[in-house]
């Protein structure tokens, strides 16, 4: 007892001592750091507003109002210039390939472009990731709109395209999405336009909606059996739920909710097969897959390739599809492609299994 | 032993990355440059001598059931000073170090030279102790940088104001050598070319 109590002590006093000298040590460098900080980001800023000449921190009330939309935005400064607010800057992240990207987006109010970004703290790769630093990938957001969403490709010219940075793909939509964002929370808090801010959907009407899609006419749609969907599910590894699509009280198709495996994880897919046995589409959930790369396949090109394929035979992706059981392959996305291809085909056995019965 | 053998200890015999082969996590990070190994080394070398040196003055103190986190946290104690210091002060290097200026708490080389020198020895020897292994560690971990930063980027003493650039502007460097792989495949030649002058040094002092 009187020994452990020793130990205690003295570890106590080595941390203690130790904090001791943390705090004089914080106390010497921390006005230093804070200083350089805010001269790095008013350095920043002039970069992008070269005739700026205040810069006013936007008050308390409204930075709240914007962050209950835009949790990501951390600041926002207004810039003042011949006695006018000639911009807004939004500091805000996303999420990169080592961590989140720090971003800070300068707007210019008098024609609502996007006036210049400047790229804060990140951990990205160096010589790969971190070309996000490169003027030459900062500069092509100058200029662009902000009442439309920008995109990223690899040769950007119209006025709603940036660089995507070949081998930097989740860096460069990182600072994609930070823009984005921004200019977003403009949009919507400091211009008259109207814009309103996009209503995130619940899984539920998500789901309800990619039912509604798959089948138009349908009005009603109810899980099948569940005597049936055991027999199912004991023979298919892919297939988690199956509904009956109806109309006016007819079956007219079933709908598969199966899960497979991506390139980042688990693959929720959603195909729907018409009672002739033609696919009516598939509409891929939640999934974790590479940003603009394994995402395709929540695109209508690549979704759309499934529409009025047969369920007789195993469907395959290629690069250019045309025969009966031929989809969409995207280049640089197989491991997603596949992933969505095990679901559908399981989709496809489940529903040969349903209609033998 | 006398202090020069010490001194010599760390540098050749036990050099910490070439023989030892630990730390080995922020080597490979790190040495992408000269200048990165070069500052990773001195922050590595001030952090041992200060623990060796606190750790040696302690060491009838410290119990020996608890000595591990006494040992941690005085480690931890220096690095966050430096850190501190360094971001205050010379921002680029605190940049260039990132994550791994932190995570020289847990780099083995600091808490193995407090836990098998520095408790057991007084305090001068401890001290060049610490100097020698932060020494090999440094040189190697610059040497390693060189010639990184000249097989993929074509430069030397990139990041400072003396920069040249070796084979001239349209030369297309092979990335890898600053990708960790090319660090893991530099350092298994280093190695191999450090153990066969070793070797040959101690056949002609035998003879």
């Amino acid at each position: 007892m009187k020994e452990t109590l020793k130990l205690g002590i003295t570890l106590l006093v080595i941390t203690a001592v130790a904090a001791g000298v943390l705090a004089f040590s914080n106390s010497i460098t921390e006005p230093i750091i804070a200083e350089r900080e805010k001269q790095e980001r008013f350095g920043a800023l002039y970069n992008i507003y070269p005739d700026a000449e205040e810069f006013l921190e936007v008050d308390e009330a409204k930075l709240k109002e914007v962050q209950s939309t835009y949790p990501n935005i951390t600041e926002i400064i207004e810039i003042v210039s011949g006695g006018s607010t000639i911009g807004y800057a939004f500091n805000g992240s996303a999420g990169g390939y080592g961590g989140p990207v720090n971003v800070l987006t300068g707007i210019s109010v008098a024609d609502n472009t996007v006036a210049g970004i400047s790229i804060g703290s990140h951990s990205e790769t160096p010589n790969l990731g971190d070309r996000i630093e490169d003027p030459s990938f900062t500069d092509t957001y100058k200029g662009k709109t902000t009442t439309e969403k920008l995109v990223a490709v690899a040769s950007p010219s119209a006025d709603n395209e940036v660089q995507l940075i070949s081998g930097a793909t989740i860096s460069s939509f990182a600072v994609l999405t930070a823009v984005n964002e921004a200019n977003e929370a403009y949009l919507v808090y400091f211009t008259e336009l109207d814009v309103e801010p996009p209503v995130e959907e619940t899984e539920e009407e998500k789901e309800a909606r990619f039912m509604s899609e798959l089948f138009a006419d349908a009005d009603e749609f109810t899980p099948i059996d569940e005597g049936l969907l055991e027999s199912i599910i004991a023979e298919n590894i892919f297939v988690r739920e199956i509904f009956e699509a109806k109309a006016g009280g007819e079956v007219i198709g079933y709908i598969f909710k199966t899960i497979s495996g991506g390139y980042g994880g688990e693959l929720p897919v959603m195909t729907g097969i018409s009672l002739d046995g033609t696919i009516t589409g598939i509409r891929v959930g939640a999934n974790s897959e590479t940003p603009g790369l394994g995402t395709k396949i929540e695109e209508p090109d690549f979704q759309d390739s499934f529409v009025g394929k047969a369920t007789e035979e195993e469907l395959v992706a290629v690069p250019s599809p045309a025969a009966e059981n031929e989809v969409q392959l995207i280049s640089g996305a197989t491991v997603s492609t596949d992933g969505v291809l095990y679901g559908v085909n399981g989709a496809r056995e489940a529903f040969l299994a349903i209609i033998s019965q | 032993m006398k202090l020069s053998e010490i001194l010599k200890n760390g540098i050749f015999d036990e050099n910490p990355v070439l023989v030892q082969l630990v730390g080995l996590c922020s080597v490979l990070a790190v040495s992408t440059s000269f200048i990165n190994g070069l500052s990773m080394g001195l922050a590595v070398i001030f952090v041992l001598c200060c623990s060796n040196i606190v750790v040696s003055l302690l060491r009838k103190v410290i119990p020996d059931t608890i000595r591990i986190p006494a040992f941690i946290v005085v480690i931890a104690t220096f690095v966050t000073i430096l850190e501190m210091f360094l971001n205050a002060y010379l921002e680029s290097v605190y940049k260039a170090l990132g994550i791994f200026l932190p995570l020289i708490v847990v780099n083995c080389t600091i808490l193995a030279r407090a836990e098998s020198f520095a408790s057991k020895n007084k305090l001068i020897p401890s001290l060049v102790d610490g100097l020698g292994m932060g020494l090999g560690f440094t040189l190697t971990l610059s040497i390693l940088g060189a010639v990184r930063e000249l097989l993929g980027k074509g430069t030397l003493l990139s990041g400072t104001a003396a920069e040249i650039n070796v084979f001239g502007e349209g030369f297309q460097a092979a990335g890898i050598w600053v990708a960790p792989p090319g660090a893991f495949i530099l350092l298994g030649i280093f190695i191999a070319v450090f153990n066969v002058i070793m070797k040959k040094r101690k056949a002609k002092a035998a003879e």
